[in-house]
């Protein structure tokens, strides 16, 4: 079975807006003092640990904390595969969906704060070879 | 005819389009291959650029093109009979929508994810730079003026619906705070929301906020004005402030009244088994504007709308994780919102009026058409509401509270994106003050659309509704007009045929030259002359366009390859490159993106 870890992007990213017309855009690829420098974010470098160390067949996703369409019923299918039921799976399901999240298949191993980029790595790995 | 028949139709056409024409242009045209390596892995970064799952991009994808404006325009469009507007609406979205935001992806992905903006000055020439700066700044500034006319239409239509609103900006702070604090699920705090924001509108039913008496004593005509002063006095201060603070906590509470929206609509017109009460065509006044050319800039969002390339070239285009994906993403971003607009006409033929005779008391002529259109949206909606046993009262107030706050995001994100492209032409024409000062930045980006809500027509409601969201329907249209042509000239470049792409181009650009000529005439007969130097700037760039489409795609033409170019990904390492090298590095073709390497 393929393995997937989620980062659950952070509330001050970028996003959101009106929808057409306003909708999430940045007009310039360059330009002056007003143009789109990354934040140097944690999920950033989180990510990017785990990318150069985990094996290519491990899905790394990073969602939006917003996207509620797609993470509740991620979290709610893993939750129930690993045998959580009731409050057990609400409670994974509400961790899950804190913002700078990291989940393992299922399994919340960061809420509301992500480690550092090594300290991940070694909770995610310690996680798969759980599997 | 029932509502739901037509609904039910348009959802089969909408499928038969994703399912043969997407495919075909997947095919044969943007010629997608599964195996070239997107921005998203070759920058992968884990910030802007991040492989990301189809279904999650489709979701950020949709929510950032799917708004109030597919509302505005189909309400006004029914003008002319259910049957013009639906047709525009499923060709529209079929054949040029779907090819521009797909296209626009598409052409993104392989020139390292740049936006459209960057992409005209390469692929075109670096004035078509200028050109997109110039027309979108007009765009903006006309969408910032219609959103806060709509907003002060439907304060004074329907004041029960102030209280919500004015008490969903502090709801919204309060919310991102707390997210922040405690780094918490934004979800049940953004549902807390929601149920407040509703129960608030018992609140604001009971006690209706009007400004009448303020309009009285300051000697304004009508009280919408003194609405539009107030919401551009808070976007000043709005779009100033960080994002998490207001404008993502309520884009949290968005995102379920779009759902609540939709899913009212839908099961509302199945319940009700509502009937289409406006006629097929209607039979309009003398004098009235023609369905040619005007519908089709009526009807920007949710039949073709360049803000979707913007959108297309400037975030998902970094998140692609496959090449194939910009079908499903793209094209079905267009089909979500289409079937917006068509929601839309169904509540403004079906849900606002019982007759016929009804229907046509409300859209007698156009002037009355325009100035009534979002409050026949929000009372077709309110019906729909009713039938799943909302209170008609209370269902009225819950669609101006869906509506109004579309719209107010949507203006706060406007004036932030202004304030951006004043200050790139501040740098391009080295004006250090637009540049650098925010204040004086985020003042003009302002204080130009004020101008534009207010002065016009000389205080006539629906007059200068009708004509302000023509002229932004126009900008929209040059938008995707540029975007059309850069695509078009890389197909072209590819020796591809690029007929899918020329005859949308050319039909909105005659379509937009038409109408701004025919409402120059107008304004100068008229004697409006804010609007008419408006009218004619707009088509100075239109003419730029054309000009500048019609050189860039004769020389693509004659520098095409005599074999055309399939995808990159075929495992030979640039395989574009390779078959593009009699072509020339000025024009064809920006290098494209690695191809060969295995994707993670």
């Amino acid at each position: 079975m393929t393995s997937r870890v989620i980062l659950v992007r952070g509330a001050r990213s970028a996003g959101g807006g009106g929808g057409c017309c306003s909708g999430d855009v940045r007009p310039f690829d360059e330009g002056g003092s007003h143009r789109h420098v990354p934040p140097d974010d944690a999920v950033g470098a989180v990510y990017r640990a785990l990318r150069a160390r985990l094996p290519a067949g491990v899905v790394i996703e990073v969602v939006s904390p917003s996207n509620w369409l797609w993470l509740v019923p991620a979290l709610v299918s893993a939750g129930r595969q690993r045998g959580l039921r009731g409050a057990a799976l609400r409670r994974s399901v509400r961790a899950g969906l804190a913002v700078e999240s990291l989940i393992v298949d299922g399994v919340v191993v960061a809420s509301g704060e992500l480690p550092g980029p090594a300290a991940a790595v070694a909770a995610v790995e310690a996680e798969l070879a759980l599997r | 005819m029932p509502a739901f028949v037509v609904a039910a139709v348009v959802g089969v056409l909408f499928f038969l389009g994703y399912r043969y024409y997407s495919s075909y242009l997947a095919r044969k045209v943007y010629a997608l291959d599964p195996a070239f390596v997107t921005p998203a892995h070759e920058f992968d970064d884990g910030n802007d650029f991040v492989p990301t799952n189809k279904h999650v991009l489709f979701g950020h994808h949709f929510t950032s093109v799917a708004g109030a404006a597919p509302i505005v325009g189909p309400a006004i469009a029914v003008f002319w009979g259910w049957g013009p507007a639906l047709t525009w609406i499923v060709l529209g979205t079929i054949f040029a929508a779907g090819v521009h935001d797909f296209g626009a992806l598409a052409v993104s992905v392989r020139h390292k994810a740049k936006s459209i903006g960057t992409l005209a000055g390469d692929v075109i020439n670096g004035r078509a730079r200028m050109l997109f700066l110039a027309i979108i700044f007009f765009l903006l500034t006309l969408v910032n003026a219609v959103f806060a006319v709509v907003i002060g239409n439907l304060f004074v239509a329907q004041p029960g619906a102030v209280i919500p609103i004015v008490a969903e900006i502090p709801l919204a702070i309060a919310i991102g705070v707390y997210i922040y604090r405690t780094r918490s699920s934004a979800l049940i705090p953004s549902i807390v929301g929601v149920i407040v924001l509703y129960a608030l509108i018992l609140v604001g039913n009971e006690y209706p906020i009007t400004l009448d008496g303020l309009a009285d004593a300051l000697g304004v005509e009508q009280t919408r004005n003194v609405w539009v002063v107030l919401l551009f006095a808070y976007t000043w201060v709005a779009s100033r402030i960080p994002v998490w603070v207001l404008l993502q906590p309520r884009d949290y509470i968005n995102s379920h009244q779009l759902f609540i929206a939709l899913g009212v609509i839908g099961l509302g017109l199945i319940i009700g088994l509502n009937q289409i009460q406006a006629p097929a065509i209607n039979d309009v006044p003398e004098g009235s504007p023609s369905f040619f050319p005007f519908l089709f800039i009526t009807i920007a969002c949710g039949a073709i709308s360049g803000f979707h390339s913007l959108v297309s070239s400037g975030t998902t285009s970094k998140q692609l994780d496959k090449e194939t994906d910009a079908r499903y993403v793209g094209y079905m971003g267009a089909v979500g919102e289409g079937s917006l607009a068509t929601g839309a006409v169904l509540a403004a033929t079906a849900g606002v009026a019982a007759s016929q005779a009804e229907w046509e008391a409300l859209y007698p002529d156009f002037a009355t058409a325009s100035g009534g259109a979002v409050g026949n949206f929000v009372a077709g909606t309110a019906e729909f509401a009713n039938n799943i046993g909302i209170p008609l009262e209370l269902a009225g107030v819950f669609a101006a509270v869906v509506v109004i706050s579309f719209a107010a995001t949507t203006m706060d994100t406007g004036v932030r994106l202004q304030r951006y492209v004043i200050q790139e032409i501040g740098e391009l024409i080295k004006v250090r003050v637009l540049a650098r000062n925010l204040t004086v930045a985020t003042t003009l980006a302002v204080v130009i659309p004020l101008a534009m809500a207010l002065i016009p027509g000389d205080g006539e409601a629906g007059y200068t509704f009708g004509v302000l969201w023509q002229l932004f329907g126009t900008t929209n249209q040059l938008t995707a007009g540029l975007a059309l042509s850069v695509i078009a000239v890389w197909v072209t470049r590819r020796g591809r045929n690029a007929v899918a792409i020329l005859v949308p181009l050319v039909f909105l650009l005659a379509m937009t030259t038409w109408a701004l000529i025919l409402n120059l005439r107008n304004f100068v007969e008229d004697e409006q002359w804010v609007l008419a130097p408006l009218d004619a700037l707009i088509f100075v760039l239109a003419l730029w366009l054309m000009v500048e489409a019609a050189i860039a795609l004769r020389a693509a033409y004659r520098e095409r390859p005599p074999v055309p170019v399939d995808g990159a990904g075929t495992g030979e390492p640039d395989a574009v490159a390779q078959a593009n090298s009699g072509v020339g590095t000025s024009t064809a073709g920006p290098i494209e993106g690695p191809a060969g390497s295995p994707r993670r």
